[in-house]
């Protein structure tokens, strides 16, 4: 931004004039000392011919920027003069602490310069501090270095300051021609005219660089200048090339002196110091010593005669160009390889293993110990019906006491529905479960309703009940065998509550009209239900179902022993009012029939019994191998 | 040699290749197995065909309202053997769905009045604890700290908050190890009593075997005596 010295607008950045109030506004800028040319501050090289505008030496942009201050406003020039050096603040410290002569002490000469000043403020830094005196002046000689511009030593070197230093030719004021003393050393007594300051006689002179600008007489004094001499006194001055004498440079062109400057200090000559080219100087001159091949103009193509373009990138814009292979032998091991796969491609395929392949490696061993547990679970099957052992008791189930109590309270021709659900797979062990209870249920008087879920189960309950009735001749009035009923928990819902619509599954007679389903219509119409299952599932669905069509039901079950730990659960609840279960119950139910068949089940139980003591005996020992010398496999 | 006389040598021969797996697979095995199958689906196919006819047939004879009664579950029937080709299967989509839909209604219904609520009913009883005394109380509270346990004992979250942690890990946690202890009663229950069932059919059929012997030999005894 450019701040109006007038009004204090803030303008944008490059406008000539105040957009407030007309007032041409101070151009503002890092004009280069090659080219001339003025570039927004801040640039570090020009735009125009990419010299360097501050010195290399400068410090980093962090501290640069911690260290300036906000500009000032009016001026959007940095308020630290750009280029300062260490060599100049302590300059400028030193002159402060000098004894300064009022301002009103400035030379006429420098007061009349103020006239034609650029209207920058007085209170801005001089940018011009960045820019060696001698350059800019050759830039913009009918204007000088602003006179109101207040820091004199920001255009003397360090290596002027330093009296000792013998550098004082090469000094930028040399640069500047009689009339044109530096105002900025005016804070600096003044000796009388024409003669050299006392400090300043003292100083002695490097040679001069030949060729170079400075090529004076040592014993010009150009500390003269820094005197205040006025232009009318050349005398005083040392002759130093004019201006107009000067090598005209064009922009970008570095002096010939500069060209010819060591890199480093000039080794001691005689005693004598060469002139030293202050840092900040050498870091303008461009580093054009690194000569750059011309590169070669396009001789083909649309851009013909253009030099600097792009080469053409090898490898990124063209196809990689497979290297031919060489004919070679093949290596041994390629060769191993390539037999194999032939061999294994010239194998017949393999049959998936069969059963008794998988069987015939199995160990011997694992067969002869199959066959021995065989062998001992026979054995004590067997041993009770040989020997008679003192295993058994009289075994206890009040449930079944209870069922037996429930069946003897039955009425005399009362229908009972009668659930088959087990097939002749399980038929040894719920054949002597349903069996005493079946043979109750007849002495009663009851008629049996035989319905399953079982394919076989009609059929199984057919044969248990024929064999079960005293006279045959009775079965149409006692039994009645409705059969398979399809559909799971929806067959056995249906079932429920149309027995009558049925037909019978030994006679094919409708349900309706057999002797046994008199007054038999639905659930509610028979005075008992008893469920004969081997597995829990079918318990479960009978007694859901049941629970649905008629809650208040009397249902008695005979499960197998199996059955028996989820039926206890719907005896404990009330949904089942007795129950005979497995080997025990039935056992039990014998008993309290008395039908004369204890020697069975007494065989039944002891057998039972001394199975389950072998097997666990058995579980025992092939754990025992187990850890002694099974682990190592 | 009666029918009961073959069936019973039949049954114990075959009773016989059954039990030779004890010395591992073996044809005679095979021989009893692949028949047991065959008897078993050839005889579920006619006793389902026999029953599905014996009540559709004469519903469908009589001039009574069970006639239209009869013919829907027929035609329903009919439709779903169009699912034995692929072509035509989706035919019998609607007897798929109508079998599934009313065979779950009535199954989960089922279950909800007849297992669930008079089990939680009867389990959460104190009055039936009280009335049988002590052994009572005892057995509702195992049963109560075992149910309740074996649910915890498949809480698997943790709240996030640490003090929330420590005293979720002191209760729920013990009381769902607790409930492990509860499942591994049961499993080892059930194992017993399926080895125990297992054991039941083992003996009866070396009973059998051994009546079947005595029985044949008595028959070929007398029949030749």
């Amino acid at each position: 931004m450019i701040y109006c010295p007038k009004c204090g607008t803030a303008n944008r950045q490059g406008s000539k004039f105040c957009n407030e109030c007309g007032t041409p506004l101070p151009a503002t800028g890092l004009r280069c000392p090659m080219c001339g040319a003025l570039n927004p501050v801040g640039n570090l090289y020009c735009d125009h011919c990419s010299a360097r505008l501050i010195p290399a030496e400068k410090v980093s942009p962090e501290e640069e920027k911690s260290e300036r201050p906000s500009p000032p406003k009016g001026i959007s020039l940095p308020s630290v003069p750009l280029g300062e050096e260490g060599w100049l603040s302590e300059l400028r410290a030193e002159v402060e602490a000098l004894d300064l002569p009022p301002e009103e002490e400035i030379p006429e000469w420098l007061r009349e310069r103020e006239a034609p000043a650029a209207p920058a403020a007085p209170e801005a830094p001089p940018l011009e501090a960045a820019v060696p005196e001698w350059l800019r002046e050759r830039e913009a000689p009918a204007a000088p270095a602003a006179p109101e511009a207040p820091p004199p030593e920001a255009v003397v070197p360090e290596w002027l300051r330093e009296r000792e230093t013998p550098a004082a030719p090469a000094a930028p004021e040399a640069l500047s021609p009689a009339e044109k003393p530096m105002p900025s050393l005016a804070g600096i007594p003044v000796s009388p005219a024409g003669e050299a300051p006392e400090w300043l006689r003292e100083v002695e002179f490097a040679p001069p660089i030949p060729g170079g600008p400075f090529a004076q007489p040592p014993e010009t004094p150009t500390a003269d200048i820094r005197a205040g001499a006025p232009p009318e006194e050349p005398a005083a001055v040392p002759p130093i090339l004019p201006v107009e004498e000067l090598p005209v440079l064009s922009p970008g062109e570095i002096p010939d002196w500069l060209k010819e400057a060591p890199e480093e200090a000039p080794p001691e000559l005689g005693g004598l110091v060469p002139a030293e080219i202050p840092q900040w100087l050498r870091a303008l001159r461009p580093r054009e010593e690194v000569t750059v091949e011309e590169e070669p103009a396009e001789t083909e193509g649309f851009l013909v005669g253009l030099r600097g373009l792009l080469p053409i990138g090898k490898g990124l814009d063209m196809p990689p160009t497979a290297q031919p292979l060489l004919p070679r032998a093949p290596s041994p091991a390629a060769v191993a390889r390539a037999e194999l796969l032939q061999g294994l491609l010239s194998r017949p395929l393999l049959t998936p293993p069969t059963i008794a392949a998988r069987e015939v490696s199995r160990p011997t061993g694992w067969t002869v110990a199959r066959f021995l547990v065989g062998l001992i679970l026979l054995a004590a099957i067997l041993l009770p019906m040989m020997v008679r052992l003192p295993l058994s008791g009289l075994p206890t189930a009040p449930t079944a006491e209870a069922l037996f109590a429930m069946v003897n309270q039955l009425p005399g021709n009362t229908p009972v529905l009668l659930a088959w659900e087990y097939s002749p797979a399980e038929s040894d062990e719920m054949d002597r479960v349903a069996r005493p209870l079946i043979e109750h249920l007849l002495r009663r008087g009851a008629r049996l309703i035989v319905v399953s879920t079982r394919l076989e189960g009609p059929a199984a309950a057919e044969a248990l009940l024929a064999s079960r009735l005293a006279d045959p001749s009775e079965r149409s009035q006692r039994i009645a065998n409705l059969g398979y009923l399809p559909g799971q928990a929806a067959g056995v819902r249906e079932a429920l509550e149309n027995l009558d619509g049925r037909t019978e599954a030994i006679t094919g007679l409708p349900a309706s009209q057999t002797e046994a389903m008199a007054g038999v219509h639905s659930v509610a119409d028979v005075g008992m239900v008893v469920v004969l299952a081997a597995q829990p599932d079918d318990l479960k669905t009978w007694l859901e179902q049941i629970s649905i069509a008629n809650p208040n039901m009397p249902v008695v079950a005979g499960v197998s022993a199996r059955t028996e730990l989820i039926s206890t659960p719907y005896l404990t609840a009330g949904q089942l009012g007795g129950m005979v279960a497995g080997l025990t119950g039935g056992a039990v139910y014998e008993r309290q029939l008395d039908t004369g068949r204890g020697r069975e089940y007494e065989y039944y139980l002891t057998s039972l019994g001394v199975a389950q003591l072998t097997v666990a005996a058995l579980m025992v020992i092939g754990a025992l191998i187990f850890l002694v010398g099974g682990r190592k496999r | 040699m009666t029918a009961d006389l073959i069936g019973l040598l039949v049954g114990t021969l075959l009773t016989l290749l059954v039990l030779s797996y004890i010395l591992g697979d073996n044809p005679l095995y095979r021989l009893a197995l692949h028949l047991l199958v065959g008897a078993t689906v050839g005889y579920g196919v006619a006793v389902t065909t026999v029953t599905v006819f014996r009540t559709v047939l004469p519903a469908l004879q009589s001039n009574s309202p069970d006639r239209v009664r009869a013919l829907i579950p027929l035609v329903l029937g009919i439709l779903l053997l169009f699912k034995g080709f692929p072509r035509w299967s989706a035919w019998g989509n609607f007897s798929t769905a109508l079998l599934v839909g009313v065979g779950a209604a009535v199954a989960a219904s089922g279950a909800l009045v007849g297992t669930i609520i008079p089990q939680t009913a009867a389990v959460g009883s104190l009055n039936r604890w009280l009335q049988e005394g002590s052994t009572g109380l005892i057995n509702g509270l195992i049963v109560t700290v075992g149910t309740i346990g074996a649910l915890l004992a498949f809480a698997f979250a943790l709240p996030r908050q640490p003090a929330l942690r420590r005293i979720w890990n002191g209760s729920v946690g013990v009381w769902g190890q607790v409930g492990r202890l509860f499942l591994l009663a049961a499993f080892g229950t059930a194992f017993g009593t399926a080895l125990t069932a297992s054991l039941t059919v083992l003996v009866g059929r070396v009973y059998a075997v051994v009546m079947g012997i005595q029985q044949i030999i008595t028959a070929t005894g007398a029949g030749g005596g």
